[in-house]
């Protein structure tokens, strides 16, 4: 595969790095190289604002508006730019308590959202509460491995979606918890909940044949299993992470056993990191992995 | 292939930092745009702020909405505490009329509430601080064996709030205790009204974890809260709670 080719020619420009090696093998990138910029966040439980400033541990940290700041300059250094989150963005605040998860909504879509996916809160009203508020997000919310076909929310999610930027296809697809024992029965109703590994590899050969030059999962399957899902299953180059709310300093580059690697990352919760992935694709879509930073929002 | 530059380096450096490394002449060639200068302390942006406000100004007049009234500050301790009690009663209260049955015992962790109540006026806001999570009313059966556990747990580590037990602890030992004035009855099923958490085996309960669940609800200790002090306020009571001896450790 190319894209496996490339990984190892991959050519990081972390800032410690980039000090060290102030001529980071130039030559690897050809001038027309495009670039993209994956920005993503999970877990941000109606964090609408920054926690508030009583001296508590992430006082006057995080929330959608401070975020909705960092994205906004980014956006003016970055020209390909995916925005995506792993679900739960729903529940943690009053805000979902009271208005049922229309402002997030309407954050993310004004934030310019790409994609999201369904965690496990995302059912804390059922699937009603679901149903309800969908019309706000003005983004795809996306779900491959929940089956909502004997539900009210028949139809409502693709399972997969493909991304063009600038001659770029960049497919996404989304994996979700099972919700048996963690949702209260009722709020998921007839949800058919489906097996994530065996999804993840029909969802990997549906966007192989499409042809994507990157395939990347919304998991909100936790941290130890989006691990185990990249150690079994060949074929996604980036897990974006999140249930688990695990603050990783840096992405887990994970190589399994039949050599593929894949780059999982995670932002803890609250909105109070982004993740910030660039990659690189050289002329004939060879991606090269540049770097990768989770900022901190405050 | 120089395996150290498969690493990725990351976090931890400042928004600055990155644009520093965006504009660096290693990458320059790269990039179009110019340098962002970076104030380090990111503000809420101006237009997502602007549609919060109506939002919030809404939500903050609900919160403020006064749904009863405290004779006094119900506050937390180890142990027994005032708004411990008063807790555990309610959630025991609720839990009988909700399904109907008489429970034995209510226990509810010293940590999962966040927040005193205050003497006199009590808001919603007050509740949404005090209770946060979601946390939902389960009701296990336990054997006179369980119970025995449960107290040996509790004067161990103090850390739960309790209706219907009685304990006298010395150190970290209980020296007796009396279940709603009764020695243990080696026959009985007893009933617990406990929250999710616990009975999932949180703060180190996992001897909880295997019990038979009567019910399991998607009640909200919240939501509970809330509807069980609007209750007594259409009564025309307060909130009251003493520390009545339920545990006692030298």
């Amino acid at each position: 595969m190319q894209r496996r080719d490339f990984i190892k020619h991959s050519l990081l420009t972390g800032l410690g790095l980039s000090l060290a090696h102030p001529i980071l093998a130039l030559d690897s990138f050809p001038a027309k190289a495009s670039r993209l910029c994956i920005l993503h966040t999970n877990d941000m439980h109606s964090r609408i604002e920054a926690f508030p400033n009583d001296g508590s541990r992430n006082a006057g940290q995080g929330g959608m508006t401070k975020l909705a700041s960092l994205i906004k300059k980014i956006r003016i250094e970055e020209d390909n730019i995916l925005l995506l989150d792993s679900g739960d963005f729903f529940q943690g605040t009053p805000y979902f308590n009271v208005y049922g998860g229309e402002l997030e909504l309407k954050l993310m879509s004004e934030m310019g959202y790409d994609a999201s996916t369904l965690g496990n809160h995302e059912f804390d009203n059922g699937l009603e509460g679901i149903a309800n508020q969908l019309e706000h997000a003005k983004f795809d919310i996306l779900s491959s491995n929940y089956d909502f076909s004997e539900t009210i929310l028949k139809g409502a999610f693709k399972p997969y979606k493909v991304f063009h930027k600038s001659g770029l296809k960049i497919g996404v697809f989304a994996l979700g918890i099972k919700l048996e024992g963690l949702v209260g029965a009722k709020n998921y109703g007839n949800t058919k909940y489906l097996d994530p590994a065996s999804t993840a590899q029909e969802m990997i050969q549906e966007l192989q044949k499409k042809k994507c030059d990157l395939i990347i999962c919304l998991s909100h399957l936790g941290y130890s299993s989006d691990v185990r899902l990249a150690e079994q299953i060949s074929g996604i180059d980036l897990i974006l992470g999140g249930h688990s709310h695990t603050f990783l300093d840096e992405p887990n580059l994970l190589k399994n056993a039949e050599g593929h690697q894949t780059i999982i990352n995670q932002v803890g919760t609250a909105a109070l990191r982004l993740g910030k992935i660039d990659f690189e694709f050289s002329k004939n879509q060879q991606t090269s992995f540049a770097s990768a930073r989770n900022l901190k929002v405050y | 292939m120089r395996n150290i530059l498969q690493k990725i380096i990351s976090s931890s450096f400042s928004l600055a930092l990155v644009f520093f490394v965006a504009c660096s002449p290693q990458l320059g060639h790269q990039f179009t745009g110019g340098f962002i200068a970076n104030d380090l302390e990111i503000m809420a942006d101006p237009a997502l702020t602007e549609m919060v406000s109506p939002y919030k100004a809404k939500m903050e007049a609900e919160m403020s909405t006064i749904i009863g009234q405290s004779t006094k500050a119900l506050t937390r301790n180890r142990g027994e505490s005032l708004l411990g009690n008063f807790v555990a009663d309610l959630q025991r209260a609720y839990a009988e009329q909700e399904f109907g049955i008489s429970i034995d015992i209510s226990i509810i962790n010293n940590g999962g509430m966040r927040n005193d109540l205050p003497e006199g006026n009590i808001t919603l806001g007050n509740i949404y601080e005090l209770s946060p999570f979601d946390n939902y009313l389960v009701i296990l059966e336990l054997t006179a064996h369980d119970v025995q556990k449960l107290a040996e747990f509790m004067a161990a580590r103090k850390n739960m709030a309790v209706s219907g037990m009685e304990i006298i602890g010395e150190g970290n030992q209980v020296q007796s205790f009396k279940v709603n004035g009764q020695a243990l009855d080696s026959n009985k099923v007893y009933l617990l009204a406990i929250n999710d958490y616990l009975a999932n085996g949180g703060d180190n309960m996992d001897f909880l974890t295997d019990l038979p669940v009567m019910e399991n609800t998607d009640l909200l200790l919240r939501d509970m809260l809330i509807q069980m002090i609007k209750a007594k306020t259409a009564r025309g009571e307060k909130l009251d709670a003493q520390i009545e001896g339920r545990q006692k450790y030298n």
